[in-house]
Formats: C-alpha cells, structure tokens, sequence
C-alpha cells in the first residue's frame, strides 16, 4: 500500500462518563506517538456540534485519511461519525470506533489506571486496524416488479391476488389441471363448516379474470437462476409440449402438503371401509358413504412418531367436524344404489367400483383382500336414537385455537366417544365376518375391549410434497428435518427464507388449516411486495470476496453460506460471490481450506493487526 | 506472579456479545480490566487459526463469545463457531496452553453474564499463570501443530461441510447420521493433528521413525502411514538410513509456521 496513511484520533470525555475514569488527556498524548497518527485530540462531547464540526475541520486542515474516534459504542453512534466523516468526502469505511465507555471507563469505575491503560491499548489497536481499512461502495440493485408463485391452491391463490391488486404482475404456476389444491376435496369447513367451494369458487374466478395475473396449469417451474430483484425462472408444461422463460422480482412458494397413506397401519391396505381423513372427505363431498352404525376415528395415525415425528396440529379438529357430520347428515351423505328395482344404501366401499375412483387411483398400488365379499342385504336398523355411534381414538385431543375447544365439547353432547390410548398400546383393527373391530386397551378399566365398527377413519398427518426437495435445490432453499420448506427465523421471519426475494406460504411450509395458510399467504405476499414496491435492495457493502488464483473450487464456502451467495461457478471451477445476497458475515472467509476468502472491512490482516497490537502493549 | 495481569483478547460478535459488552457498560457492571475487545460481525468470522496465532503472539489467554445457538443473527454461523472451536480447544487442552481458550455464548440481553464470564475467564487465566510459550519451547511446538492442523485444507474442508452432509445430504441426497460423520472429522482431525506434531517435532535434521514416535507420542505404526501421505504431499522426504532404520526429512516450510 503505497498509499500516505493520515489517521486523526478523537478522543472524547464523555462529559464526567469517560473523563471521571479515564485519564483522557494521557491517552491523547499516546495516540499522538503511534505510527500514523497525524492529529489527535480530545473533546468534552464529541457527539456534539462542535465535536462533529471539529472531526471535520480536522480532516480537511490535516488532510486526514482514516478518522477514529475513542468514546462510546459504535452500535448507536457509528452512523453519526460516519456520516461526518463523508460530509468532509471521506468514505465512511475508513472510520474506525473504539469503544471506551462501555467497555472500560463504565466497567472499570475504580481503576483509573488500569481504565486509561486499556484505553491507549484499544486506541492502539484502532489504529492499527484504521491503517489497513479500504473505502468500500454501496450498491444498489433494482427490483423487477413481478412476482412467481409456485401453487395454486388457497395459499397460492391468496398470496397471487394480494400481489396482483397491488399492481404487481404474478405468474401462477399450478401442477394440476385446475386451480384449488387440497380443498378441492374436501366436504366442509370446520370453521363454521361452509361449503369450501363457497370459498373457493369466487378466489378461482378472481385469479382467472385477474389482469395481473397469468394462470399456467399443468405446469412446473424446471430451473432457476439470479438472485433478488432479478430471478430467471423457466416454467415448462407437465407433458414438454411448452417452456417459458420468466425473468421476477421475488418467488413464493406455496406448493402445499400431501396426505399420508398410513400403508401398514390399523389395516389401511387390508380391509375395505378404512380410509384416512382425506379419503373420508373425497367419500363424504361425493356422497357415497357406506350404510353407517358405528364408526372408529383413530388419531394420530402415522404421526408423532409412528412414520413422522411431529403433530399434524389440525386432524383433531377435522376429525371431529367428520365425527359431528356423520352424526349429523350421515343419511344424506350415503351412497346408494339400485339393486333389484328397490334403492339401497351402499354397504362396502368398494374401492375400485365405487366413487371412488379417485381413492382407487390413490390406492393403485394397495393389496386387496375378500374378493370373493358378497353384496349383502340392507343391514339391520340404526341404533334407537337414529344416530350413529362415533367414537375417537386418540393421543389427547388437541383441538387448538379459540374457537375450535367449542367443537370438542359440541362432539361431546352428540355423543361422540373419546378413548385415549398411548403410544405402547395402540387399537388393533381387524376383521370379523363382515364387521371390522377395534381392539383397544381401555386406560381406566385396565381391560382390553373390543368394539364392532362399519368404518375407521385414520386421521394422517399432512406431509411434506415429494417433489420438495427438487424444488428446494432449485431455490436453493432448506427444508426441515420432516421435509418441509423452513424459513428464515421461526419467530421473527416466519414467511421469509434466509435468502432473499423468496417467500413461503401454507402448508408448504408445515401443517396448517385454511385459516393459517390465508394468513400466512397474505405474509408473504406483502413481505414480497417490499423489494418490488422499493425498486431496488441495498447491497451490502461489506461483503466477501474470492481470490481465484487461490480458490480450488472445493465449495466448502457453497455449504457454509446461510444465505447461498457463494457458490462455485461450474464452468470456471471458481467460487463466486453474489453481491446482494451476501449479508457480510464472514463465516465463509473464516473456513476456507485455502486461504482464498476475504471477508471486506473485516480482513484477516485487519483482525491481525488489532491482535498484534494488542501483543505488543507488553509495557507502554 | 502476585502481580501478574493477564492479557486477554475477546473476539465479541456485533450483534450479540458486543451488545451484551455494551449492556454491562450501561449497567455500570464491574469487571477486571485486562480484556481487550476485537469485534467481529459474526463469531463465524472467527478462524481457529487465528485464535491459536493470538496465543503464539504471547497473550494469555483468547476469549470467544456469539449469540447462543439458533439466535445466530446470520442464522447459522455460530454453529460453524461451535464445531470450529470445540475442536480446537479440545487440541488446546492437549498442550501445556490448556484453558487458555475459551468459547462462551452471551446474548445482548445478557450484560451481567458478559461480566460474569470475564470475571471468571480472568480469575482462569490469573490461576494459571502468564503464557508459558517463552519459556517452554515444548508448548510452542505443541500450539504451532494446533496452528498447523487447523490450517489444514482437509480438515477445514471437513469441518465446512459437516453441517451441509448431515443435514442437507450429499450430491446423492444421503444424510450422514451425526455420529458417522463426527467419526469422520475425528479420524481427519487426528490424521492432521498427527502430521502437523510430526512436522513440528521432526527438528531440521533427518530423523527416524523411531525417533518421532518417541518425540510425538505417536505410535510408530501410524507415524509410517503419516509419511507415506507427506511424502506425497512433498512435505517430507527420505534422506538416507540409520543402521535398518530410513531416516526422514521434514521439508522446510512445510508446516505454517
């Protein structure tokens, strides 16, 4: 460095705060003897006017090159020595802050000579860091106000509109061949049990004939590149009959969750009639339901623990709303036939017959067993009551939320029975003639019981798509241990991913009702609408940069960087930062095998220099 | 050693432990006064390297502190700070510098347990007494191969990827189980470990196998498998016989320092 180094020193009193406790003329002398130092001097308040007005003369009158000033924390007052510092058109990357007040005079109130040895030590180190510093640039990178939502059902679809109407353009990219996702198939709400499709007709509608937004059915986004501001997505058809290339501001992803076939469990792949809570919502929403007396929910079925770890959070409650409707309307949602002239109500669900189409098509790969089953006569009358008896097998019922307790007690007075069970003892569906039982260890009477049922329901979690780690990889995004899309900060960055411009909402992101994923989905959406309503993201200026003669492209910064903005070009076999996704951390500098990382403002000859300083106060 | 004042340097992150520094400044809390403050954005920035040549340059002791796990404000980098300095201080405690480095989490919320901490990691290095490394050349040999081992290309490739390869998975998509993987990085760091006392033991004249496991501690069995790889990395070659024995040549410049 060929350059004049001119270090200005400002210590400052502090008023009695670092005057009282440290000998602030002394460290001024010393700072005078250090190499470099051009001017130093000591002020009552530098914060002050005249404090400000004289770092400024000073730099001018001096021609000083590095400004440090000795008082309090750079954490609130940087910006405002800085800002100083640039008025006299000196970058303020060359200022340096030494903390004297809560680091030393405030901490060390009865040691004066210890306080002010620590100060000249912290001074010396400055300014030995100050003689390394380099003018650093801030960029700014502009925003393309468009979004890519990746999903069309409620969680999609809500966040496309909202986006829309605040005059952002949106591609909506769904798989399927029609808008709605999950609530296609379900029968009702829980909340306030309405027709889903009251619901979802209008959203569908609104995003169609949105002039914002651009619908693309059957079709998945295939490769990704860029970053912020500035994403290259190509979305092809599912057949490859067609491929566009998309250049977006911001992304969301909002592919939803998949239900869990419990293969294995309670005899889901053995006997007919038991089904999980989706299948049971496809059979309630086409009215088919078997001929029904009593009817087995069991909770929990391949969730915490048994083929995922977590709690699906919802099923208690939609289990109940389909123990309440069966109670309710089960007339009405049976499916009935016409055998010998005369209407029947269906006694079996026969999956490849019955209306189930859709389940045979989920259950393609599914043993079958009593193929030889006949169809039988009606069987004998419902229960005195009329009603059919409902009990839930369950892990303790979670029916969260403010509302949703009242549906427990409602299931209450329908008569709806609850039997707990744990995890060591789990009921045991199985067959006797043509009734299926559940056997079950009951807690309180210690007792095993065994209880006829028509039909068992298995509440299964919802699961993670399959495809979501292809997905992730192309964001460059992580998943969760389960497999679901993780964001930033569980608490405070609930919808953002660690690297910018991409966004996630509903159950993508990990189970969650209507109600949630809107919410989230809405989240997301204005979280989105900040970069592309700005215009522009700030780049920081303190990022990392790469030595290619050094770099052996081994990607050890790739899989440290939190936030993807380094990564190794696979035709140069170099590591290259990305600018505005670097948020200047240093991790990566700190780990690279070769030496090839420097991290700006915080370079390892800076962080040495400090130290060695530091090593050479032996006596001073 | 009545009046000895140990000379400690902390490397405090921004957004965490320098906040908490500034706390217990603002709360008038008391401490000793022999901490001198480097700051860095992130505890991630912090190199293993560079702790183990803080203690080279004659300083008592090194102090690093962050946020606590999963309150990293860059999200991930104080896990790579725990990995990076368990590791090393578990070399530490090997060599005469033992407790000398220390890792410590301090939020910014936390001003008295900043205070707390340097208290006792003063009192620590009071007990102990100032560095030995002037007078015991055993324990700068031993604290250069700490040095060395650390600048290792393997084994901070290793120690980079760890999270990725049990979390992420590798290119095939397999997680490695953590215990896998902590095997791993152990045989790498006790591989590196072992070459880089070799190096440092070694002296500038040929020397035997024997020899260096005398030296070393290390079995002469594995010290042969250690030559084998340097002398293919060419930091060690074969420079004649004792009697049967081969004599070996440890290559200038081949360790860091």
């Amino acid at each position: 460095m060929s350059e004049d180094i001119r270090i200005g020193v400002f210590i400052c009193h502090c008023g009695h705060n670092i005057g009282g406790f440290v000998d602030v003329p002394a460290v001024t002398e010393y700072a005078k003897t250090l190499p470099g130092v051009v001017f130093a001097t000591h002020n009552l308040y530098t914060c002050a006017d005249d404090g400000l007005r004289c770092i400024k003369d000073n730099i001018k009158e001096h021609n000083l090159n590095r400004v440090i000033v000795a008082s309090c924390t750079p954490r609130t007052h940087a910006p405002l020595f800085q800002g100083a510092c640039q008025e006299a058109g000196l970058n303020k990357y060359l200022f340096t802050f030494v903390n004297i007040r809560e680091h030393c005079s405030w901490v060390h109130m009865k040691e004066k000579e210890n306080a002010t040895k620590k100060a000249k030590d912290l001074v010396k180190m400055g300014v030995a860091r100050a003689a390394l510093l380099a003018p650093q640039q801030e960029s700014r990178v502009p925003v393309e106000p468009s979004s890519l939502v990746i999903g069309g059902g409620v969680a999609g679809m809500t966040a496309a509109v909202s986006l829309a109407d605040k005059g952002f353009q949106v591609t909506l990219v769904e798989k399927e061949n029609e808008l709605g996702g999950m609530v296609l198939i379900l029968y009702n709400l829980y909340d306030g049990g309405g027709d889903p499709m009251a619901m979802l007709k209008p959203l569908v509608e609104k995003v169609q004939s949105h002039p914002n937004i651009r619908v693309m059915l059957k079709s998945r986004m295939t490769a990704l590149d860029g970053y912020v501001g500035n994403f290259r997505a190509t979305v092809q058809r599912t057949d490859g009959s067609q491929e566009l290339q998309l250049t977006v501001g911001t992304i969301i992803v909002a592919t939803g969750a998949i239900d869990l076939m419990p293969e294995g469990l309670y005899g889901y792949d053995l006997y007919d009639n038991v089904l999980n809570l989706t299948e049971f919502e496809l059979l309630c929403k086409k009215k088919e339901l078997p001929k029904l007396k009593s009817v087995a929910f069991i909770q929990c079925a391949g969730s915490r623990g048994q083929k995922v770890s977590y709690c699906s959070r919802i099923c208690c409650t939609v289990a109940l709303k389909g123990a309440m409707k069966i109670i309710d309307n089960h007339e009405e949602l049976m499916g009935r036939q016409v055998v010998d002239g005369k209407e029947q109500v269906v006694e079996k669900i026969r999956v490849e017959e019955k209306a189930a189409e859709d389940i045979a098509d989920r259950r393609r790969r599914r043993r079958r067993m009593d193929e030889e089953r006949e169809e039988r006569p009606a069987a004998a009358a419902a229960p005195a009551d009329g009603g059919v008896e409902v009990t839930v097998f369950n892990r303790g019922i979670t029916t969260y939320g403010v509302d949703h307790e009242l549906y427990y007690n409602k299931a209450r007075e329908k008569r709806v029975r609850f039997v707990r069970f744990t995890p060591e003892r789990i009921p045991v569906v199985g067959r006797e003639g043509d009734k299926l039982t559940v056997t079950y260890w009951h807690e309180t009477l210690k007792t095993e019981r065994k209880l006829q049922v028509d039909m068992v329901v298995l509440s299964t979690p919802q699961m993670a798509q399959p495809d979501s780690r292809e997905l992730s990889q192309m964001l460059k995004v992580p998943l969760g241990q389960e497999g679901f899309f993780l964001e930033a900060h569980v608490k405070l960055r609930p919808v953002d991913f660690a690297t910018d411009g991409i966004f996630v909402c509903g159950t993508a992101h990990g189970p969650a009702d209507i109600t949630e994923s809107v919410e989230q989905a809405e989240a997301a959406a204005s979280r989105a609408s900040i970069p592309m309503m700005r215009g522009y993201v700030q780049a920081e200026a303190l990022t990392s940069t790469v030595n290619s003669d050094l770099c052996t492209g081994c990607r050890t910064c790739e899989f440290t960087c939190p936030y993807s903005a380094i990564a190794v070009d696979p035709k140069t076999q170099k590591a290259v930062v990305t600018d505005v996704l670097c948020k200047g951390c240093g991790t990566c500098a700190a780990g690279c095998p070769r030496g090839a990382i420097t991290m700006r403002h915080y370079t390892s000859q800076q962080i040495e220099a400090e130290i060695k300083a530091f090593a050479e106060c032996r006596e001073a | 050693m009545a009046d000895f004042e140990p000379r400690i340097l902390g490397f405090l992150c921004n957004w965490c432990s320098y906040a908490g520094a500034d706390l217990a400044g603002v709360s008038r809390m008391q401490y000793p006064t022999n901490l001198r403050v480097v700051r860095v954005m992130c505890s991630g920035r912090v190199d293993p390297v560079v702790v183990a040549d803080t203690l080279l340059k004659g300083l008592d002791g090194v102090i690093v502190t962050g946020c606590h796990i999963n309150d990293c404000h860059y999200i991930s980098g104080n896990f790579h700070t725990q990995k990076r300095m368990q590791l090393l201080i578990e070399l530490i405690d090997q060599t005469p510098m033992r407790g000398r480095v220390r890792l410590e989490w301090v939020s910014a919320s936390e001003g008295t347990r900043f205070a707390a901490v340097m208290k006792d990691f003063t009192d620590t290095i009071r007990a102990l007494g100032p560095t030995p490394l002037g007078t015991d050349q055993a324990a700068r040999t031993a604290l250069l191969a700490v040095r060395d081992t650390f600048s290792s290309p393997h084994l901070r490739n290793v120690m980079g990827k760890y999270f990725h390869l049990t979390e992420r998975g590798t290119v095939y998509g397999w997680k490695l189980e953590p215990a896998r993987m902590e095997k791993a990085l152990r045989e790498v760091l006790r591989a590196e470990h072992a070459r880089a006392l070799i190096i440092h033991n070694a002296g500038t004249a040929p020397v035997t196998v024997p020899r260096l496991a005398e030296l070393t501690r290390i079995p002469a069995a594995e010290i042969v498998r250690h030559l084998s790889v340097m002398m293919k990395q060419s930091k060690v070659s074969l420079a004649g016989h004792d009697g049967a024995d081969p004599l070996f040549q440890v290559a200038p410049g081949a360790g860091v320092g």
